[in-house]
């Protein structure tokens, strides 16, 4: 009986009774329009003259911070990235704590996270890392930027090779001592069995050192480093290569080696997180998905206008369209509206979804 | 866009929110998501609003949301899960309607959302296979095979009885099977959806 499965299904989908919308559904759509806006020029404007900019930014602004070493830095200038070509790394700001690891440089530096301040050339250089993908990692489901900048919490700037963007990693202020990690790998399940992860966080004032236990063993202690642009704020950055599931512990310890705050854990390494399937399924699922692009790599581009090939895709654009037969095609602005872009998801691509989702918020109870 | 096509543009918006959020619950089963699925198909409307206006805006955004329902599943943030086990079917009583409903959420939960989204289409909003392959973008047989598959999951979970829904049988081979996005969700299922030529 087709008719009573129906009426089932529709029970099930059908909206609660006390479901109330917003009392102007315009406003919430305007204010993703303008995000949208905001973040297509934003991105513009990195893979084109800010690129150039900042790397002026960073030869040119004085080194107040102790860490990094002395001297001028030569800063390579980013090339302009092109569709389908890695985000070109960001050059670490003076200060930062650095490294390079299998998946190529890393650093992570802090900031007092404000917003931009017309009157201040020093806040031209706090704007080199947007987006902040890791505090908004969809820009639409999450709460406003605006609040997060208004808050006025501390924050870090991540950065490593393969992620689509820098991070911006918000402090929780509820929490004694947050981390955050991020790790090298592209894509939404990464690593089944071990990976390397930039491990960073903001220590509690007072804290030299930051002890790294993972699986109740330490195995690195990290010094914290100062950072003057945001008072008494101390953080530390380290390379971990860890196995999947791993519990992770951070504890702050003074210099003279009494414990400063509380230790904070992490249950499961980024990446590693229970999701959807189990490990072996969801590395399964990633290779088909590379598979897949490949597959769709040879798909022709849907065209400007009508007619064209039934089958087509956006680059850009996750997927593609395959139109029954019979059918006229589909023109790329369609097809755009359909398909989703990396961005919107963030699940997959080339993004990683351990640095950009979850951890980037210091949500780790 | 210029005031008349804004104006317009916020009218629709307004009268259509309810009826949209409703269409997009019946996919994914859950108020937030399914309104965070309106606004992001509007706002991507908002973009070819001028093109669009005199023709089937509504058409096109319902289009949107099943691919946005389908894609989306795969957001780990939103808190998806598949699950193997199903509860226990619920008997008759006072609160067996809510019951009821819950194991049916449960059991489409447990579906591909490609699977999740063809079977709502095709047998709670009655929408014949063609139109279901208009919303999706795909073929016939691709949204037969999805059906197909989507039943037999059902039934074998134990929330439908065996007079419920159409005889089971093999997808019309004759169509090529063609994935509208390469997510396939990390199950046994999402390979044979790809390759189903026959």
């Amino acid at each position: 009986m087709t008719d009573r499965l129906g009426g089932r299904l529709a029970d099930a989908g059908r909206l609660p009774d006390d479901y109330v919308a917003d009392a102007d559904p315009l406003v919430r759509v305007m204010a993703g329009v303008r995000r949208r806006r905001r973040r297509n020029r934003l991105r513009a404007a990195a893979a084109t003259g800010l690129a150039a900019a900042l790397a002026v930014a960073a030869l040119t602004v004085p080194r107040p911070w102790s860490g990094g070493g002395d001297g001028d830095v030569t800063v390579p200038v980013p090339a302009p990235e092109t569709p389908g070509s890695p985000r070109p790394a960001t050059p670490a700001p003076p200060g930062a704590i650095s490294g390079t690891a299998s998946f190529g440089p890393w650093w992570v530096g802090a900031s007092e996270c404000r917003e931009r301040d017309p009157g201040d050339p020093l806040s031209e250089r706090r704007l080199i890392a947007w987006p902040p993908v890791g505090a908004v990692p969809t820009g639409e489901e999450v709460p406003p930027e605006q609040d997060r900048w208004k808050a006025n919490v501390r924050c870090l700037l991540a950065h490593a090779n393969t992620s689509r963007g820098d991070i911006t990693f918000f402090e929780d202020p509820a929490l004694p001592l947050t981390f955050a990690d991020g790790t090298a790998f592209t894509g939404y399940r990464p690593t089944p069995d071990q990976g390397e992860f930039v491990l960073y966080g903001i220590a509690p004032a007072g804290a030299a050192k930051a002890e790294i236990r993972v699986d109740d063993a330490v195995v690195a202690t990290a010094d914290t480093a100062a950072a003057p642009e945001a008072a008494g704020m101390n953080f530390f950055a380290l390379l971990l290569d860890a196995p999947a599931g791993a519990s992770v512990t951070v504890q702050g310890f003074a210099a003279n080696g009494a414990p400063v705050g509380r230790a904070r854990t992490q249950d499961v390494m980024p990446g590693t997180f229970p999701g959807v399937g189990d490990p072996k399924a969801e590395a399964a699922a990633w290779a088909e998905e590379q598979e897949q692009e490949r597959q769709i790599a040879d798909v022709p581009v849907c065209p400007e206008t009508l007619p064209g090939p039934r089958t087509c895709r956006v680059p850009g654009r996750l997927g593609m369209i395959d139109r029954p037969l019979g059918s006229e095609g589909i023109t790329r602005a369609d097809a755009e509206a359909i398909l989703a872009s990396p961005d919107d998801f963030g699940a997959r691509g080339s993004r990683s979804q351990a640095i950009e989702g979850d951890h980037g918020f210091g949500r780790l109870a | 866009m210029d005031a008349t096509e804004q104006e317009e543009f916020a009218e629709f918006t307004r009268g259509r929110w309810t009826a949209l959020t409703a269409f997009a619950h019946s996919l994914v089963h859950d108020v937030g998501r399914a309104e965070d699925l309106v606004q992001e198909a509007l706002v991507r409307l908002w973009k070819v609003w001028p093109k669009l206006r005199t023709e089937q805006p509504e058409a096109y955004i319902r289009r949107i949301l099943v691919n946005l329902a389908i894609s989306s599943g795969r957001r780990r943030w939103w808190g998806e899960r598949a699950t193997a086990k199903m509860p226990d079917i619920a008997v008759d009583g006072p609160g067996g309607q809510v019951e009821d409903r819950d194991i049916m959420r449960r059991a489409l939960a447990g579906l591909s959302a490609r699977q999740r989204v063809v079977v709502v289409l095709r047998y709670a909003h009655d929408l014949p296979e063609t139109e279901v392959a208009e919303l999706l973008g795909c073929s016939v047989g691709t949204v037969k095979t999805h059906a197909s598959r989507g039943l037999e999951a059902l039934r074998s979970s134990g929330v439908l009885g065996p007079d419920e829904g159409p005889p089971g049988g093999r997808p019309d081979p004759g169509e090529r099977v063609m994935a509208v996005l390469p997510r396939p969700r990390p199950q046994s299922a999402s390979r044979r959806d790809r390759g189903g030529a026959a």
